[in-house]
Formats: structure tokens, C-alpha cells, sequence
């Protein structure tokens, strides 16, 4: 490699005429009301982040209504019922339809930008990921109007939400709508971890990611493992309230802190979930504030990753009194001062940032301080209550409330708002107006610091949570009141950023790089991102190559058209990001978006048991998914082309190089920590009621086990044959692949029907006991591996009947497969757990 | 309290009351600032050890984030470096933390005795 | 191609695992954070409270011991390395590796010693 071979451009301009014109057609958004048709990321994540806004404007109404029936004692604005439904309200919407939205949304919108790739490599799972969320949340909200909202406050702890105390639907609509979003993140999320690690820039080394995009990616990763504890935290509450399986009363071997810790296990993670993003975006602002680079790349992303880890091992300091055993306290003590580390390390970091170059206090710099010296202090009231005796006293009192809010606003919302401004000239024709900016920002400042700050001392005062009043005689009116009135404070600069976004946004040709900034979304972009795909050497790159954007632009780099005629990105290695094919991307298309709604309203319409109608939207979804996959990967008109400077690469992969092949694994990591959280919740009640366990004489459901794990060996040895049959594709004998796939899928099938039917006819009933609804639960988790794969497999035959799946062309049945044989590992050890166990405890 | 920061939970009602003039006898019943046992009283002496903590370190980082934007070339140039965050952001809260979890970890293996009789939490009404 | 090489592009070498092998210290954190977690509130279950120092101790020094070989490996590995052509800082997967691995160290440290400290089980 010599130095001309560095500088040469891989291609020449003026480029070809027509090929500017091609590239624009191909990913042009659709008018008028085919608009909704979009998946363009620039699209979806611009509505994304405002559905986001909209429903954090809706849960801060709430909060409103709260701070003002709050502002004098003995107040009767609202209902103690209407306030418990405001409290669970605002704390549900912000944090599961707001804030991790939001992150999510950041990441649609920039990461394709950022990373020089032309898309997500999933576009329709974007879109079907918003609309879902969309639709969903929406109805989830309406719930309000009609005074059916969960009043369980937003941890839902059962008893208190258990059919004896809460009979209503309010808390079925949580559980199912919130499992449903929960379900709609973690799409996103896939979509996130594959497009961060194989849809980067040629030469953009991992080493070289932008730090947003490295939060995005452990943000991500731990969305994979996190959220499926209380997928499953939801699906064994609904089971209980619908069905009376006892997961969680006592007195039929249930115990509800099974729900504190699935719950927390999830929650706590889901705090850095929500911060990482938005220290990314920090890390992202702060150079161009400054216009220098970030001091500590590497610090901060060592820092990063140990958050994403060392937030798994925090759950129990919600429950620091609830009687576990010291030592076990102690444990997530030291695991939270562990956890501040990196946190605290990221802040000077920032500090040292700032005084490498020099600041411009435009309206982002004023957030990212704003953000520096409150979340300074929420970290350090966070290391207080971490502290286990501390906790013992400030446990369920507003010191509590003021300490998340500092977390969550000041780590969140601030450098949220920061993006707003710093990013919105990188896709919108106008910018945002910095003098109403400064004014917002401070009015937020302020009122945020008045709301919030003298709630420590009314937490302290012995002010507890989540009461709709409180007597005169306690003294806590004056610190109430400042909290209401620093409250209407910052709402008031909430209000003018919005003011500005309607005032001023708009979708088209943006703004471009009003501040200097050096990373590549600010390179001049349309819907297909930048014009070319440059080559990445630095870490600024617009900063270290000022001609890079002209170059770009001309089109002198990697794929400056469309190479296929199909909408097309770059796929590269994970870490080195060496080109390694290019991917043919989905057009605009109904699909996600009917598939949303069928899906939103099969879990809306099973909060209401109107099981049939459910069912048939339902239905729907699964015909809109399947008409979504079916114009996917059309046949390649070359099997290889030319990206520019002689570099030629291949038009389609299978195999674990795949991006789909990515997906499905990464699904599966989601399905295991699902499962995990399973094995869990069984060994969990195993050690509260042993009583409840049968003695090994007595495992009588166990006559099917040998011939249940018979039956899923021979259906996995069916597929990998199947697999085979494939791949040597004997023209002569094609019917040898359709029968193997459907005899596999029949011998999975009846093992699991036959496993249900094991412990039916031994008179097992799920609702005896916590064993039996753990060892039927068992089986229904496996059920959802086993329908898709069915659904997927008997897709995957349809197009091979229809010639679309061949020894090349294969990644529909690839998906089948790794679906398949993890529904059979799964299986497998469903067998041991639920059959063996017994036998080895007794 | 050894560490001479010892704040009496009188002196932290006064200046309560100094702020908010409407305290009455009856919210000290249920203050954290008004330890009623043993055991509370030794949280208390946590509660005032770390809050002093707390704002000497907010106190510090707000003084190098003006360091950075407004000090001479000299102090900017000391912060501006991979040394400074190594130190400032690992060393020193490592062995802050230590110190602090080991203090924490002490108060736990003493216990927490009840209440003193007469002193029960005010009635709420949670409905 | 300036940029990588045949292998690579072929993805032959450069897969997940390099990238999932960064994370081997964090994974030995977790392992040993749900292990004493798991185990003694197991022990303590079925009034076994003798056995959680011991457990605590032997699982702590056999994460610590790890982590300690991460870290001295790593920092060895990556006094020997060639300066990329790229001018990328040393290798950066070889310096995530044992950083994440101290980093993991100090918490082992932590969760370990509240053994010594606190009784086993109330």
C-alpha cells in the first residue's frame, strides 16, 4: 500500500448522466397518501421522534395535573382513584412510549447517516416497529378518556394488580399493551445491532465508530436480553389475572417478589438503556461545540460497555426493603458503586473535551451543560441511595421521586433536546431559532431545578411517594408548592421548543453542517443518504478530508448510483468494516404498517376477551407479514457489480455472513434470555414453596417425556437433512426437500401437543399450584418458537414452489431452521427441567 | 460523630423551619433528619457524611467545567488530557467508592433496632 | 484494497467472535455476580449458612485470578504490537479487551469483599 494508492478516488467524475437521476427515482418517497407507504429511514425516524415528543407533551399534561392538585394539602382537584390512574399514567407513557421511543427513534434517524450506509438494513421492520408503536400506544392512551387506565402505579407490583385487587381491565390493558411495545423494541433493536456492526462505511473500524453509534449498539444489545424478563414479568401476571395460573399468590406456591425481581431485572437496565443513547449523543455534540475531538475515545467506550454489564447487576436495590438477607443487599450495593464508575468517568471525560477546545455556547452547548450539572447530582443521589441504609430511610419517599427525575431528565431529556438542536439542520430545510433555543433553556433549567431539587428535602421531611394528598399539619406545603410552580416553569420551555419544531421543521433538502461538525451525517444528503459511500480513515473525517463532502457528492466514491437498479447498501465485516456484498434493500410497501395495526388490535382486542375478533386481526397480521416478505429478495440481475474503483461485489449471501442470518440469531439471543428468565422464575418458586414440587413418585405427568424428546431429535435431524437436500439440489428430485421440511414440522408439532396432552391426561391442572402453571408455561414458550417456525416453513416451501429458494437463493429457509432448531433445544430442555428436575431435587 | 461534621437533627430542623416557616411538631414524627433510635441516628450521621460529599464533588466538577471554558491556556491544557480523566474519573472515585461501600456495609452488620415506642410513622391516607 | 484483505472479505476471519472474545472480562463479572448471588440465597434456602464464605471466597479468587490474566495478557500483547498502517491507536480490540477486563476486576473486588463483612444469610 503506498500513499497515492491512500489518496486515489475510486471513481471518476463527471459520473455517467442519468445515474444521479436513477439513484433519486429508486428511492424517492411516495406522495400523497401513499406517503404512509414510507420506510425510508429518514421518514420514519423523523415520525418516530415525534409521536415520541407527542406522547411525552401527553404524559407531561399528567404530571401537570398531578403537580397542581399536589400544590396545597388537602387538595381535592382529583379523585384518589383519577390521581392513581395520572401516576401510573405518567410513569408508564414516559418510559415506555417516550423515553426508550426516543433513543429508539434517535437511532433510526441517524445511525444510516452516521454510519454512511443508504438505510437500516431492515426498512420494513422500521416501519412495522413505529407503527406498531404508534397504533399501539395511541389506543393505550385513549384508555385515559374512559377512566380505564392501570392504577397500579407503573411497576405494576402485584398483589395489588392481581384479579383480587385490581378486577378492572386497566391492568390488562398494561400488561398487554406494554408486552406488545416490548415486543416492537426489540424489532427495533435487532434492526440497531445488525446496521451498526455490517452497514458501516468501508474502513470505519470499530475503533473509528462514532460514539453514538457504539451506544446504539450496547443500547441495543441490552434491549435483547433486558426487555424479555418483563415480556415474560407480563405474559405469567396476564395468565394469572385470566386464567388463575398462581405465578404470583402465596398460597397456591406463587410469591409476588417473583414479580419484583423479573420486573427490576428489566427496569434497571432499562434506566442506562435509556441514558447510554443519550451520552452518546453528548459525546457526539460536545467536538463540534468545541470543534475538537472528543478527549478519551477509548475511556468512554470501555466505560460504555461496562455500563451495559455491570446494569445487570443492580435489580435488587429496588428492593433493598424488602426483608431479602443483608449479604444479598450488599451485593447490588457494591455492583451500584460499581456501576457509577463509568458514569462518572464519561463525565470527565466531557470535562475534558470541553477544555480542549473552545466552547461556543450555542443553544446545544447551554442543554449538554444543563445536562452535565443535573445529572452530576442525580448520579450522586444515586450513589446515596445505593447505599442500603440510606435506602432504608428514603425508600418510598419523594427523595426517591427527585432523584429519578434528576437521572431521567437531566440524562435524557436534556441531551435529548441538545440533539433536537444540534441535529435537526441535518434533516430539515431550516434550523431551529437559537434565541427562543436560549430562552427554552433556560426557563427548562430553572424550572426543572425548582421542581425538583427541594424534593429531596420534602423526601427527607418523610413526604412519601405516589399519595394524592397530604394533611397541612405535615408541613410539606411551601416545598410542594415551589415543586408545582418550577414545574410550570419548564413545561413553559417545553412549549417553546415545540413552538420552534412545528414553526420551523420540515422534511426536504436539509440545512446542512452549520456546525462545522466533523462526523458524516453532516455530509450533503437526500433519501438515499450521502451520494457515495466514502472511505473512512479518521475518526472526523470531514474534518481531517475537507474536500470530502464535494467528493461525496460527485459521486467519487463507493456506489455513487444504483448498481442493481433495487434499492442498495454496502454490507460490510464487523469489525475491520472490509466490503463484503451488496445488499438489495425493500421498496415502500402497505405491509408493515396493516401488520401493525392487525397486531395492535389482536392484543387490544384480548384486553377486552374478545377473543374471536382478536384472533381475526391477528390473522391479518400474520397475511400482511407474509405479503411483507414475499417481494424480498428479488432475483439479482447480476450476481456481482461494481462498486467503483474496480471493487466488485457479490449481489446476495446466505449463510452466516447474511444480515438476515444476523437477525434471526439475534432474535434468538432475545428468545433465550426469555427463556433464562423462565428457568428463573422456576428455580425462584421452587426455593419459596419446595412444598409445592411433587416427590419423584409422584411425577406421573412424565409418561410422554422419552417420546416428546424422541420425536423433537427426529424432527431436527429431518431439517438438517432438509438443510442438505438443499444445498446439493437435485433437480431430478425436488419433491425431497418439501416432504422433509413438512415432516419435520409435524414431528415438532406433535411433540409439543403431545407434551400438553402428557400432562393433561396425569391430571395436571396449571391452576393448582405454581408448578403446574410453571411446567404448562414451559410448553407455551416453546409454542412461540413453534409457530413461527411453522408459519415460516410453510412459507419457505411456497417459495420454493414458486422457484425463489434454491442452493444460492436459500436465507427463507435458513431463517426456518435456526427457528426450528432452537424451538427443539428448547424442548429438549424443557423435558429435563420439567421432568428431570423433580426427580433430582426429591 | 468522629469525622467533626456531626449536624444535630435540631439545627437541620431549624433551617427547615427557617425556609419554611409553616413546620409544625408533627412532620419531624416521620423525618429522616429527625432520627428517633440508634440505628437512625447512625443513618443520620451517613445522611450528613454524604451530602457534604455530595456537594464538595458537584462543587469540584461545576469548578472544572468553568476551568474548561474560562481558565488560562495552563489549567485548560491539564484538563484537556487522557491523564486527567484517568485520574479524576477512575482513581479518585475508586477509592471514594471503597470507602464509602465499606462504611455502608459496616452500618448494615450493626443492624437496625425499631423505632423507639411513640415515635410510629403519621397515619396516610393512600387510597 | 487498501483496506483489509481476501479473508475478510470473504468473512473468513473477522467474525462476531472477535467481537463477542472483547467482552470475555464483563462476561466473567457477570458469571461470578450471578453465581455468589444465586448460591447463597440458595444456601441460605436450606440453612446451609456455613458454606457462603467459603463459595464467595473460592468463586471470587477464581474470577479475580481471570481477570488478572486478561489484563496482564493483554497489556503484554499490546507492548508488542506493529502501529497500524491507518494510524489507528495500537489495536483497539486488544486494549478494549483488558480495560473492560480491570474494569470488571474492580466490581469482582467489590461484591466479593461484602462477604467479609456482612453474616451469610440474615
Amino acid at each position: 500500500m503506498t500513499n497515492t494508492d491512500l489518496l486515489k478516488l475510486p471513481n471518476s467524475a463527471p459520473r455517467p448522466a442519468g445515474e444521479l437521476e436513477a439513484l433519486e427515482r429508486i428511492w424517492s418517497t411516495p406522495t400523497g397518501f401513499r406517503r404512509l407507504t414510507a420506510i425510508n429511514n429518514n421518514i420514519i425516524g423523523v415520525y418516530y421522534i415525534a409521536t415520541a415528543l407527542a406522547f411525552f407533551v401527553f404524559a407531561g399534561v399528567l404530571a401537570a395535573i398531578m403537580r397542581a392538585q399536589l400544590a396545597v394539602p388537602d387538595n381535592t382537584l382529583v379523585s384518589p382513584d383519577v390521581y392513581n390512574q395520572l401516576m401510573t399514567m405518567h410513569g408508564t407513557v414516559m418510559m415506555f412510549l417516550f423515553a426508550v421511543p426516543a433513543v429508539e427513534a434517535a437511532g433510526v434517524l441517524l445511525l444510516p447517516q452516521m454510519l454512511g450506509a443508504r438505510d437500516l438494513p431492515f426498512p420494513r421492520l422500521s416501519a412495522y416497529a413505529f407503527w406498531a408503536y404508534a397504533i399501539g400506544g395511541t389506543i393505550f392512551c385513549s384508555s385515559l378518556l374512559f377512566g380505564l387506565s392501570p392504577a397500579g402505579g407503573w411497576f405494576m407490583y402485584p398483589p395489588l394488580t392481581s384479579s383480587s385487587f385490581s378486577s378492572g381491565i386497566g391492568a390488562d390493558f398494561w400488561l398487554l399493551g406494554i408486552g406488545f411495545i416490548e415486543i416492537s423494541a426489540i424489532a427495533g433493536a435487532i434492526e440497531i445491532i445488525v446496521g451498526v456492526l455490517r452497514t458501516r462505511a468501508p474502513g470505519m473500524t470499530i475503533g473509528k465508530m462514532p460514539v453514538f453509534a457504539w451506544t446504539m449498539l450496547i443500547f441495543a444489545g441490552m434491549v435483547i436480553f433486558a426487555f424479555p424478563a418483563i415480556i415474560l414479568a407480563t405474559l405469567l401476571l396476564e395468565l394469572e389475572r385470566a386464567f388463575g395460573w398462581p405465578f404470583f399468590i402465596s398460597d397456591r406456591g406463587g410469591d409476588p417478589l417473583l414479580w419484583q425481581h423479573l420486573f427490576w431485572f428489566f427496569g434497571h437496565p432499562e434506566v442506562y438503556v435509556i441514558f447510554l443513547p443519550a451520552a452518546g449523543m453528548v459525546s457526539m455534540i460536545l467536538p463540534s461545540m468545541t470543534q475538537s475531538p472528543l478527549v478519551a475515545y477509548n475511556i468512554i467506550v470501555v466505560a460504555l460497555i461496562a455500563t451495559g454489564f455491570f446494569s445487570f447487576g443492580l435489580w435488587v436495590h429496588h428492593m433493598f426493603t424488602t426483608g431479602l438477607p443483608n449479604l444479598s443487599l450488599g451485593f447490588f450495593s457494591a455492583a451500584s458503586m460499581a456501576v457509577s464508575l463509568p458514569s462518572g468517568v464519561q463525565v470527565f471525560a466531557w470535562i475534558a473535551t470541553i477544555a480542549n477546545g473552545k466552547l461556543r455556547f450555542h443553544t446545544p452547548a447551554l442543554f449538554v451543560l444543563g445536562f452535565l450539572f443535573i445529572f452530576t447530582l442525580g448520579g450522586l443521589t444515586g450513589v446515596m441511595v445505593a447505599m442500603v441504609p440510606f435506602d432504608w430511610q428514603a425508600h418510598d419517599t419523594y427523595f426517591v421521586v427527585a432523584h429519578l427525575h434528576y437521572v431521567l431528565i437531566g440524562g435524557m431529556v436534556f441531551p435529548l433536546f441538545a440533539a433536537i438542536y444540534y441535529w435537526t439542520p441535518a434533516f430539515s430545510r431550516k434550523a431551529l431559532d437559537e434565541r427562543l433555543g436560549k430562552i427554552a433553556f433556560w426557563l427548562m433549567f430553572i424550572g426543572f431545578n425548582l421542581a425538583f431539587f427541594i424534593m429531596h428535602l420534602t423526601g427527607l421531611w418523610g413526604m412519601p411517594r405516589r399519595v394524592y394528598t397530604y394533611k397541612s399539619e405535615m408541613g410539606w406545603g411551601l416545598p410542594n408548592l415551589v415543586s408545582t410552580i418550577g414545574a410550570y416553569i419548564f413545561a413553559a420551555g417545553v412549549a417553546i421548543v415545540l413552538f420552534d419544531l412545528i414553526r420551523k421543521f420540515r422534511i426536504g433538502y436539509p440545512r446542512g453542517n452549520v456546525w462545522s461538525a466533523g462526523t458524516l451525517e453532516w455530509l450533503p444528503n437526500g433519501n438515499y443518504s450521502a451520494r457515495s459511500v466514502p472511505i473512512i480513515r479518521h475518526h472526523n473525517p470531514l474534518w481531517s478530508d475537507p474536500a470530502l463532502s464535494r467528493h461525496v457528492e460527485e459521486g467519487r466514491y463507493y456506489l455513487p448510483g444504483t448498481a442493481t437498479g433495487y434499492r442498495e447498501t454496502i454490507v460490510t465485516s464487523p469489525v475491520e468494516a472490509v466490503p463484503q456484498y451488496v445488499m438489495i434493500m425493500p421498496q415502500p410497501s402497505w405491509a408493515p404498517m396493516i401488520a401493525a395495526a392487525g397486531t395492535a388490535a389482536f392484543f387490544i382486542l384480548l384486553t377486552f376477551k374478545l377473543v374471536g375478533l382478536a384472533l381475526f386481526a391477528g390473522a391479518i397480521a400474520v397475511i400482511a407479514m407474509i405479503r411483507w416478505g414475499w417481494d424480498l429478495e428479488p432475483k439479482p440481475p447480476f450476481a456481482e457489480v461494481d462498486i467503483g474503483g474496480g471493487l466488485r461485489l457479490p449481489t446476495y449471501m446466505s449463510g452466516p455472513r447474511s444480515h438476515s442470518w444476523w437477525a434471526v440469531s439475534i432474535l434468538l439471543l432475545a428468545a433465550a434470555a426469555l427463556y433464562l428468565s423462565y428457568v428463573f422464575s422456576y428455580l425462584y418458586l421452587w426455593t419459596v414453596a419446595p412444598g409445592v414440587w411433587p416427590s419423584a413418585a409422584d411425577v406421573s405427568y412424565g409418561s410422554f417425556a422419552a417420546l416428546c424428546a424422541a420425536l423433537f431429535i427426529v424432527a431436527s435431524v429431518g431439517m438438517l437433512l432438509a438443510s442438505h437436500t438443499l444445498r446439493i439440489a437435485h433437480r431430478s428430485r425436488q419433491w425431497i426437500f418439501p416432504v422433509l421440511v413438512i415432516g419435520s414440522l409435524a414431528a415438532l408439532s406433535v411433540g409439543l401437543v403431545l407434551e400438553v396432552y402428557g400432562h393433561w391426561s396425569a391430571g395436571l391442572r396449571p391452576t393448582i399450584n405454581s408448578f403446574a402453571a410453571l411446567t404448562y408455561t414451559a410448553s407455551l414458550l416453546q409454542g412461540m418458537l413453534v409457530a413461527p417456525a411453522l408459519v415460516i416453513g410453510v412459507y419457505s416451501l411456497a417459495r420454493y414452489a414458486r422457484g425463489d429458494l434454491d442452493s444460492n437463493r436459500r436465507a427463507a429457509f435458513d431463517v426456518t431452521h435456526l427457528l426450528f432448531q432452537a424451538a427443539v433445544v428448547e424442548g429438549l430442555f424443557n423435558q429435563l427441567l420439567v421432568y428431570g428436575f423433580p426427580h433430582v431435587v426429591r | 460523630m468522629a469525622l467533626g461534621l456531626r449536624l444535630d437533627w435540631r439545627v437541620a430542623a431549624l433551617l427547615g423551619f427557617a425556609v419554611f416557616g409553616n413546620a409544625t411538631e408533627a412532620w419531624c414524627n416521620q423525618s429522616a433528619l429527625h432520627p428517633a433510635s440508634d440505628a437512625a441516628e447512625r443513618i443520620f450521621n451517613l445522611i450528613v457524611v454524604m451530602t457534604a460529599g455530595a456537594v464538595a464533588i458537584q462543587l469540584l466538577v461545576i469548578g472544572l467545567v468553568i476551568a474548561g471554558v474560562y481558565g488560562n491556556w495552563r489549567w485548560r491544557h491539564r484538563i484537556a488530557s487522557v491523564r486527567f480523566v484517568f485520574a479524576m474519573g477512575v482513581i479518585f472515585p475508586t477509592v471514594i467508592l471503597t470507602a464509602l461501600l465499606v462504611y455502608g456495609l459496616l452500618l448494615m452488620r450493626d443492624g437496625h433496632s425499631g423505632a423507639l415506642p411513640g415515635h410510629d410513622a403519621a397515619p396516610m391516607d393512600t387510597t | 484494497m487498501w483496506f483489509g484483505n481476501e479473508a475478510m472479505m470473504k468473512g473468513e476471519t473477522d467474525t462476531i467472535f472477535d467481537f463477542v472474545s472483547v467482552l470475555a472480562g464483563p462476561l466473567i463479572w457477570f458469571a461470578h455476580f450471578f453465581l455468589v448471588y444465586g448460591a447463597q440465597s440458595v444456601l441460605c434456602t436450606f440453612d446451609r449458612a456455613a458454606a457462603v464464605p467459603w463459595m464467595i471466597f473460592v468463586a471470587t479468587v477464581l474470577a479475580l485470578g481471570s481477570v488478572a490474566w486478561l489484563v496482564i495478557d493483554g497489556v503484554r500483547r499490546s507492548d508488542r504490537l506493529i502501529p497500524r498502517p491507518d494510524g489507528e491507536h495500537q489495536d483497539f480490540m486488544a486494549y478494549l479487551k483488558y480495560a473492560i477486563a480491570f474494569a470488571s476486576g474492580i466490581s469482582i473486588v467489590w461484591v466479593g469483599a461484602t462477604a467479609a463483612v456482612l453474616p451469610s444469610c440474615n
